[in-house]
């Protein structure tokens, strides 16, 4: 949940009595790590693509974890178009770049200029064990930081805010509201991890060893490795009776594998009605966890953490009642790998404009632009696609669909057709806007009149657009509403 | 375009009347105009075995010779009990449903002692109205003692949803704000012949109210004359609005002219027109009737949606339809033919909701009743695969499945399902990798298998659920007794 700085500030300022009682005065004070990023946004808009949403200035904590680099999330730097950097106790602000992000594990790089005044800052060192004492560090006023006391309640696998990946979090829980933008949390000086999100007093925060996981990585496109995934669904075996269906004795552990992702890392490795029953040497238990000295009890899938997109894990497995060791080489995921574009990192929403005809991939932020109902009331046909999203596995298969119409003399008779899934353009099956270029290329001919023809999900019918016409129609309506 | 239908218009057994001139003669009124009190139990879909408090309501009705009279379908429906009354008499008479149409809102009702009838005035039935005509609503608004009379004019002809049913559209009259409809069952009269029998008001429009019009009282009557109700002829098309205004599409179909044509987008399988039109013809012309863009006839001096000429025929009649396809006109002559089985995307009125239970499992079947359970927003709140596959039952989204998508309603717990994690309201797909087509077809999978366990699969990878065949028979009646489950099941049978 993205709160505004400002707000946060507010509240500071109305539960400073007990801030100040509980508070002691910080360790680092004199030094610090921590910084304030006051992000310029322009959302993108799903439903007017080649528009921005109204530009809003939002406030996010990042964290010094090298000499010129600071760490936040990816939620933070999503749609800016300007990036300022400001020490606390300081009134200049310093536009900064992102060096690097990486939108499924919510995280983002950014390396702080020379020009920036680094005098009081001093890296902070990672923490990866179990805290006992945590404390948020966040802005008291514009001057210094302050601590809020949290509780360490568990670690668990979820997915993320921003993506479909699912990455071991950090629980805390604490009286206070509005924390998540990022805060670092520490103990005994050093970083235990970053504040993602807070739901009423249960604060979520991505853990130090995820932090450093990207931040070992190589930030350049041609060799960033990520997070590798499995790509598999699995299922308890705390059932005995599903032990003794599939023949195995009661003291069988491990989690049975219900299906495998198309193109998934597992594919080709794993089978279904497999069990895996040890990862990397950890004995994965009845309900699909591992032990974790750390963090106590997690699904078994917080292992692969410590591994980088191209390197091997070791997977015992149960196949047939014979055990087995597998080597599987991890694949990195993004999880854009579904029909659906989930996380939008281009910083730009594609789109085609044909005959008046607003063509777009499938996208989540397109569904979101129905308001935070969005799962309810957002078209049923696009809401059951998104829930079937990986129905085709890691695939990157796309679905266009058919935004809206711009009315015109060109397209009549169809201007109130929207949100309809396009099979195909000129009876070429279609499945990217690349593809709807290609398709457009080769008119229909009938009686010597070239036809361009779009075809709408079985149910839905068919658009035909005069192609000797379409420049015209095209700069028309470009013109008539106010289109780049 | 798909049809959805929200449901903005209520039944008004309960309207309000205000008492206006009478121009017919009251004394043929009295003694064919009855008031209907129904005493019924509906149906919990969530539970089915369950049903709501007993509820009694008021309606009209009128006689239309031969013993019977004529009511609304909602009147009657989820009936236990019926009592008809005429104006003057003392005492309210046993009656028994005879016909319930509940697609186009129609019923039958008679009594045991034909000599109640003796001494009746049968009514008669006139034409379909003109618009601006004046009409009298006659009926028995809020159950009060006396005959209400009403007047007003026709404001509209039009075809779409009746409430009841919230499905199926038929033809339906607008009568105007200067009457109100009397109320459900009640004949509305013009120079003394009945033209419609009124039977629901709009929510947000107070004193507009619609009314049955002849064609489908007579179509009804007619449709019961063999002693069975088939129900009116499932079109099953989808059509594109106005895909043919533009002179680019015209040309490109082959359609002549400028304003006919309506572009088939979708032939349903449970249509009687499957084998006849396909995917992509034009539709110019029906039973002589040229079809425009705007989907509409001239017909009777008014212009209605063409399927209103579907809509009338019964099984055996045929329909004479002109097509362009492939850019060439074709003459079909399409016979009419009962329903196939279908899914049912109306609101079902029987006695209960089909279910069966196993191992503490409850299945029953997808139906608009128990997306409903959800509440008026249900449209929006219940669970998306089961609201997408009912919109789009007509288009076939699950493969193979005619008339039932089961599903997981409940799990009453018992130590044989204790580690059940199924979600509710999962699909069920298949028992012991067999296709679960319908309810019964689930029930014979599980009662015939000699297999150990019964393992349920499910659509988009829910948790299947193990259960283990002896335990869970032997469980039965011990579940079906705690959670007093009485019938243990309901298959459609006959009770």
């Amino acid at each position: 949940m993205v709160k505004s700085y400002k707000k946060i500030v507010m509240m500071i300022v109305m539960v400073s009595g007990s801030l100040l009682a509980s508070c002691q005065p910080s360790p680092t004070q004199g030094e610090q790590f921590c910084i304030k990023l006051i992000v310029s946004k322009r959302p993108l808009d799903f439903e007017s693509p080649w528009l921005t949403l109204n530009e809003n200035v939002e406030n996010y904590y990042a964290t010094l974890v090298a000499k010129n680099r600071v760490v936040t999330t990816a939620d933070a730097v999503r749609d800016h178009a300007l990036i300022e950097a400001q020490v606390f106790g300081s009134t200049s602000k310093t536009p900064v770049t992102v060096e690097w992000v990486d939108y499924e594990a919510n995280l983002a790089s950014i390396v702080l200029p020379d020009s920036f005044n680094k005098n009081r800052l001093v890296p902070i060192s990672l923490f990866d064990e179990t805290p006992r004492l945590p404390k948020l560090i966040k802005a008291k006023n514009i001057q210094e930081t302050t601590e809020v006391f949290l509780t360490f309640l568990k670690a668990e696998v979820k997915q993320t805010d921003i993506s479909q990946l699912s990455y071991t979090h950090l629980i805390f829980e604490t009286a206070q509201k509005g924390h998540g933008t990022a805060e670092p949390i520490v103990e005994d000086g050093q970083l235990v991890g970053i504040a993602v999100s807070q739901n009423d007093s249960a604060v979520t925060a991505i853990p130090s060893s995820i932090i450093s996981h990207f931040l070992e990585d190589d930030f350049t496109k041609e060799k960033y490795r990520g997070f590798g995934k499995l790509g598999v669904f699995g299922m308890s075996l705390s059932d005995p009776l599903k032990l003794q269906q599939l023949g195995l004795p009661e003291d069988t552990s491990g989690n049975l594998v219900t299906r495998v992702l198309a193109n998934s890392s597992a594919d080709g490795f794993l089978k279904e009605n497999d069990i895996i029953t040890e990862i990397a040497g950890k004995e994965v238990n009845k309900d699909g966890q591992v032990k974790d000295s750390r963090w106590g009890r997690l699904h078994f899938s917080a292992v692969l953490e410590q591994y980088y997109g191209g390197d091997k894990v070791e997977v015992s497995i149960l196949r047939d009642k014979k055990s087995m060791e597998i080597e599987i080489p991890l694949k990195q995921f993004s999880s854009n790998q579904g029909i659906f574009h989930v996380v939008d990192s281009t910083g730009e929403t594609n789109y085609r404009i044909l005959g008046g005809l607003v063509l777009q991939e499938l996208s989540l932020g397109f569904l979101k632009t129905f308001g935070d109902r969005w799962g309810n009331v957002a078209p049923l046909n696009l809401l059951y696609l998104y829930g079937n999203n990986l129905e085709f596995g890691y695939t990157s298969k796309r679905r266009i669909f058919l935004n809206k119409v711009f009315a015109d003399a060109g397209n009549r008779g169809y201007e109130e057709i929207k949100y309809q899934l396009i099979k195909s353009v000129n009876n070429q099956p279609v499945s990217t806007l690349a593809d709807i270029d290609i398709a457009i290329k080769n008119p229909k001919i009938l009686d010597g009149k070239p036809y361009l023809t779009f075809e709408m999900d079985d149910g839905s019918g068919q658009i035909v657009i005069d192609h000797a016409k379409l420049a015209e129609i095209d700069e028309r309506i470009r013109k008539n509403y106010n289109l780049p | 375009m798909t049809k959805f239908f929200f449901s903005l218009i209520l039944l008004i057994a309960y309207a309000n009347v205000a008492y206006a001139n009478v121009s017919s003669e009251l004394s043929v009124l009295r003694k064919s105009v009855f008031k209907i009190r129904t005493t019924s139990v509906a149906p919990d879909f969530r539970r089915p075995w369950k049903h709501f408090a007993a509820q009694s309501s008021y309606g009209s009705g009128f006689y239309i010779g031969d013993g019977k009279i004529l009511t609304n379908a909602h009147v009657v429906s989820n009936q236990r009990f019926v009592t008809v009354q005429k104006d003057g008499d003392p005492t309210p008479q046993q009656a028994r449903v005879l016909f319930a149409a509940d697609d186009v809102d129609l019923a039958l009702l008679t009594v045991e002692d034909p000599s109640y009838f003796k001494n009746l005035s049968k009514m008669q039935f006139g034409p379909l109205p003109k618009l601006l005509s004046p009409v009298e609503c006659v009926g028995y608004p809020r159950g009060g003692e006396q005959i209400s009379i009403t007047e007003g004019v026709v404001s509209r002809i039009s075809y779409r949803a009746y409430a009841h049913a919230t499905y199926y559209e038929h033809l339906l009259v607008q009568v105007d704000s200067a009457i109100n409809p009397g109320n459900s069952g009640g004949p509305v009269l013009q120079y003394g012949k009945v033209v419609g029998v009124a039977f629901q008001g709009f929510s947000d429009a107070q004193s507009t109210g619609y009314i049955i019009p002849v064609p489908v009282i007579q179509r009804f009557l007619a449709d019961i004359k063999d002693g069975q109700y088939d129900g009116t002829p499932i079109d099953g098309l989808t059509t594109q609005d106005w895909a043919l205004i533009s002179p680019t599409a015209r040309q490109f179909f082959g359609v002549p002219g400028q304003n006919s044509g309506s572009f088939i987008s979708h032939v349903g399988h449970s249509s009687f027109l499957k084998d006849h039109l396909k995917m992509n013809d034009v539709l110019i012309n029906l039973d002589n009737n040229e079809v425009g863009i705007d989907d509409k006839i001239n017909w009777r001096g008014e212009r209605v949606d063409f399927r209103v000429l579907i809509d009338l025929k019964l099984p055996g009649e045929s329909l004479k339809a002109s097509v362009v396809r492939d850019r060439k006109i074709m003459n079909l002559t399409i016979p009419v033919t009962k329903n196939p089985i279908h899914y049912e995307s109306a609101r079902k009125f029987e006695r209960f909701p089909k279910f069966y239970t196993y191992g503490g499992l409850v299945f029953s079947t997808l139906s608009l009743n128990l997306l409903q359970s959800w509440g008026q927003r249900w449209f929006y709140d219940s669970p998306t695969p089961l609201r997408y596959i009912h919109t789009y039952a007509p288009l076939q989204p699950l493969p193979g499945i005619v008339e039932d998508v089961v599903v997981l309603l409940g799990r009453m717990p018992n130590a044989v399902n204790s580690y059940v994690q199924t979600p509710l309201y999962s699909i069920v797909k298949s028992v012991n990798n067999q296709p679960v087509t319908d309810l019964a077809k689930l029930k014979e999978l599980i009662s015939q298998s000699q297999d150990e366990y019964i393992n349920i699969d499910y659509y988009y990878w829910e948790t299947p659920s193990l259960l283990r065949k002896a335990d869970a028979d032997k469980a039965q009646a011990d579940i079906v007794k705690t959670y007093q489950i009485h019938p243990e099941e309901f298959l459609g049978q006959e009770l």
